[in-house]
């Protein structure tokens, strides 16, 4: 709902300082030439309605502020391409602006500059940067800004952005467009194409010109449908006339004109001169290795599981220090402060427990968040994940995903947030969906701490294979859960793949660094909020109880999460857990909200520990010893870090009962009560269910986010039913013996549910391929 | 639109049916207009020549435009007819 608010808020820019949009091609480094100009003063902003990353940043131009917008990059203002390119499109052509700075590739000229004849079209100033020029260099070719100044009409600034050349010339260029607001020459088209567009303009009057003049020639090149029978009438004879004069298609006639201009201008441009350089000649054997039909995907899978292993154990160095840290000062520094302040003890409670704690849990979560964010930049300005996703496309393809699904799905193996991010890589609206929806069952690390203090208990002479079991278990799930999908409810093709293979280039530190900040900003504020919310009610729920004077502050034993858990109980039966092992279910109603807090909910009721701990720690914080411990686990974690460089699944530690315990994080009290309250099949199908059921809530908020509230709300319903439905399998098949009839009926009964729920989706999916246009309004929602 | 050297020895053919390291012109493009569009966009278009860096293959071929290269998958690969242009 509040971002729903936000994004309404945002919904008309106030564009009272001077605004300079930059726009280009996808690939053009028009990222870093944001980054260049802005650095750190960057806001990033979610578009109304949807949720592609549209920036905005702040420069100080002749001692003016200026506001910077980076806009995803786009292909054509005529259609084609992502939801984030409609975006682009749509705000280059309403919005009122002071300047386009438009980027395009030195090195890939002539097809950078088919968007340049469209954004001259639009009528705004503009601004071309010829940027990588030391490409077009490399490939022999010399640059003639001067000449293509003089055939734009428009500015033209030589850059070479990754290196941080040609800023400084930028800005005095970008000073004096501002001035004079040069709008250059556009394309003229031949006069009965010319004619009919005045007149197809007329007709529709658009909102800005620029808007009324591609509105017509969209019309005129068939990429748009009229919207009514009078204008599909004057557009029918518009086209008649054209073709009676010129003998051809008014399409091919625009387009012609168009690409045959960009010929021209790219010929002014570039001269070629000498052999090919040696880049050309890397990349040449760089991709005669990558794209190897035998080494492809090896190569491939190294890679990913490289970014795996540093992300996952190189952010375990810092998670502990993160994690204590901030649980030093947000919780008992906080509760402290406010104990001084002398606000009553359950305010204390809820603003250092509640608030803190969630907020604690969140700032745990940055390290292997951020390094994750931080090799996706790395990989994505290096060039080689167009590469990966070519690589993978054949297997993926099976099962009704395209190529690069499989980079989010080992990302998940992390953390499902990022994944489910890093899922806007897909292109295609259908296989985005897919992709996003099948994160949640990609068993993430936080989960690995349950699976480790279950293993230790009821699996320890084989508790590496048994975690290695739910791992795979979980990628079957979310590739079955695909397949399912795309026979079902989201049935269509995969796209054909096509995709732009950039030249391999060694990104900038600085622009690398500045993206991950900016979508680890996102993370953080965004995703903190849902968790602070519902670490605040997880934090209430154990202190008070229903009491027959009403709501009072209770032991945990009569708490609201003790009756609560109790009540649920029985719900949990056929998986195994018995009435009195209630705290189990506790654990798994906090492990909807993270799962790292599972194993500490289990170790706080089974030692009973309460808030009254946490007040005696307010009193006397040991704030300075606690940041110490916490700093000291950073070195302590990079030795296990590189001694476990082998291992990164931490799986080595099972063999020793003492590490398996510390990795847990339980405590040995712990371990005897999860002994008494499980046997070693319904442990097994307790673990099932938490890799299975709702991941967490930063994942939940990450889908509402990619997908929507329809899509979220589908797999909590299918991930949990389904977590429930496997356990409960597991478990009856195991003690089938005991109680056939019982077991056979309950076994039964998750077949044909399952059944149903396929037959339901397969109905859905008819609806929507029966209303078009219902489901694309509901995939651009997304 | 361009309909170039239709002789015997040259005939259009679809992409995939072509050697390796290969150089074309695009004769045309078949499937749907959202494909075609997709295409153009990037600047495979009919009239283009185009070279074969990688492939063809199970997995479909990569091709150099000007500066720029460009995955196909093999869906679409059948799809793009040509005609191969003598070295």
């Amino acid at each position: 709902m509040s971002a729903c608010h936000e994004s309404q808020g945002k919904a008309a820019p106030v564009l009272s300082e001077q605004s300079i949009v930059l726009a280009g091609n996808p690939n053009c480094g028009k990222t870093t030439v944001f980054n260049l100009l802005t650095g750190a003063h960057q806001q990033v902003g979610n578009w109304p309605g949807v949720t592609v990353e549209k920036r905005s940043g702040s420069l100080q131009l002749a001692k003016k502020k200026v506001s910077i917008i980076d806009l995803p990059g786009v292909y054509s203002l005529m259609g084609g391409g992502g939801e984030d390119q409609r975006v682009a499109r749509d705000f280059l052509l309403d919005t009122p602006l002071d300047l386009i700075v438009n980027i395009v590739d030195a090195s890939n000229l002539e097809r950078h500059l088919a968007l340049t004849a469209e954004l001259l079209e639009t009528g705004h100033p503009m601004l071309l940067i010829m940027n990588m020029t030391d490409e077009a260099e490399a490939r022999s070719w010399k640059l003639r800004c001067a000449e293509l100044e003089n055939a734009l009409g428009i500015p033209v600034v030589p850059m070479v952005a990754r290196k941080n050349k040609g800023r400084d010339y930028l800005l005095q260029r970008m000073i004096e467009a501002l001035q004079k607001k040069p709008q250059g020459h556009p394309i003229l088209y031949p006069a009965p194409v010319e004619e009919a567009l005045q007149t197809l303009g007329t007709a529709i009057s658009g909102q800005t010109t620029a808007r009324t003049r591609v509105d017509a020639l969209r019309l005129l090149d068939g990429s748009a449908q009229p919207s009514s029978d009078q204008n599909a009438k004057i557009l029918k004879d518009l086209r008649r006339h054209i073709e009676l004069i010129s003998h051809e298609d008014p399409a091919d006639l625009v387009m012609d004109r168009r690409f045959s201009w960009a010929h021209d201008m790219a010929g002014i441009a570039l001269q070629a001169h000498g052999k090919k350089g040696l880049r050309e000649k890397i990349n040449h054997h760089l991709d005669h290795i990558v794209l190897n039909e035998w080494l492809g995907v090896p190569i491939f899978l190294l890679v990913l599981y490289l970014v795996f292993v540093v992300s996952f154990s190189g952010g375990n160095i810092f998670l502990d220090f993160f994690d204590q840290a901030s649980a030093a000062l947000l919780i008992h520094g906080t509760g402290h402060l406010l104990l001084l302040a002398g606000l009553p003890d359950w305010l204390i409670s809820v603003i250092a427990g509640g608030v803190g704690g969630g907020l604690n849990l969140v700032i745990s979560f940055i390290p292997p968040i951020g390094l994750t964010f931080l090799f996706l930049a790395f990989l994505d300005d290096s060039g080689y994940m167009a590469r990966a996703a070519y690589a993978m496309d054949r297997l993926m393809r099976r099962m009704g995903l395209p190529g690069n699904a499989l980079v989010p799905m080992v990302i998940g193996f992390g953390c499902n947030v990022p994944a489910i991010m890093g899922a806007r890589i897909i292109e295609d609206p259908r296989g985005r969906i897919l992709t996003v929806l099948m994160q949640p069952f990609m068993s993430c690390s936080a989960r690995l701490t349950i699976y480790m203090a279950f293993a230790v208990v009821f699996f320890r002479s084989n508790g590496g294979q048994v975690v290695f079991a739910l791992y795979v278990l979980g990628i079957v799930v979310a590739l079955l859960t695909a397949w399912l999908l795309g026979k079902t409810a989201l049935r269509g093709e995969v796209m054909p793949f096509v995709m732009e293979l950039p030249p391999y280039r060694l990104p900038s530190f600085r622009s690398v660094v500045l993206q991950s900040w900016q979508r680890l900003k996102v993370f953080i504020f965004r995703v903190g909020k849902v968790i602070a919310v519902i670490g605040l009610v997880l934090f209430i729920l154990p202190g008070i109880g229903w009491t027959s004077q009403g709501l009072r502050s209770t032991d945990i034993d009569h708490s609201l999460l003790a009756q609560g858990s109790q009540a649920l109980v029985p719900i949990f039966a056929p998986m195994g857990i018995k009435t009195d092992n209630w705290p189990a279910v506790s654990g798994l109603i906090a492990g909807a909200a993270a799962k790292e807090i599972v194993i500490g909910t289990l170790n706080g009721i089974y030692q009973r520990q309460n808030a009254a701990d946490l007040m005696a720690d307010y009193r006397q914080p040991d704030i300075i010893g606690q940041l110490r411990d916490a700093l000291l686990t950073i070195p302590a974690n990079a030795l296990t870090f590189i001694r476990t460089l082998d291992d990164p699944l931490g799986l080595s530690a099972m063999t020793s009962t003492t590490a398996t315990e510390q990795a847990s994080g339980a405590e040995s009290a712990t371990l005897q009560a999860i002994a008494a309250g499980f046997t070693p099949l319904s442990a097994f199908a307790y673990l099932v269910f938490v890799l299975l059921y709702v991941p967490c809530a930063s994942t939940m908020g990450a889908l509402r986010r990619e997908v929507g509230w329809g899509w979220m709300g589908f797999s909590l319903l299918y991930g949990t039913g389904l977590a429930w439905g496997t356990s409960t399998l597991i478990f009856q098949g195991g003690t089938f013996a005991a109680h056939p009839a019982a077991s056979l009926a309950w076994i039964a009964g998750i077949l044909t549910s399952f059944g149903l729920l396929i037959i339901a989706l397969r109905i859905y999916g008819r609806r929507q391929e029966a209303s078009p246009a219902a489901s694309v309004k509901k995939q651009a929602a997304a | 639109m361009n309909m170039h050297n239709l002789t015997p020895e040259n005939p259009s053919r679809s992409l995939d049916q072509l050697p390796g390291a290969a150089s074309a012109r695009i004769d045309r493009i078949a499937g749907d207009r959202t494909m075609q569009q997709r295409l153009q966009m990037l600047g495979i278009r009919p009239g283009v020549a185009l070279q074969i860096v990688h492939g063809p293959n199970k997995r479909g071929v990569v091709i150099q435009i000007n500066g720029a290269r460009f995955a196909i998958g093999n869906s679409m690969v059948q799809k793009i007819w040509v005609t191969e242009l003598s070295a």
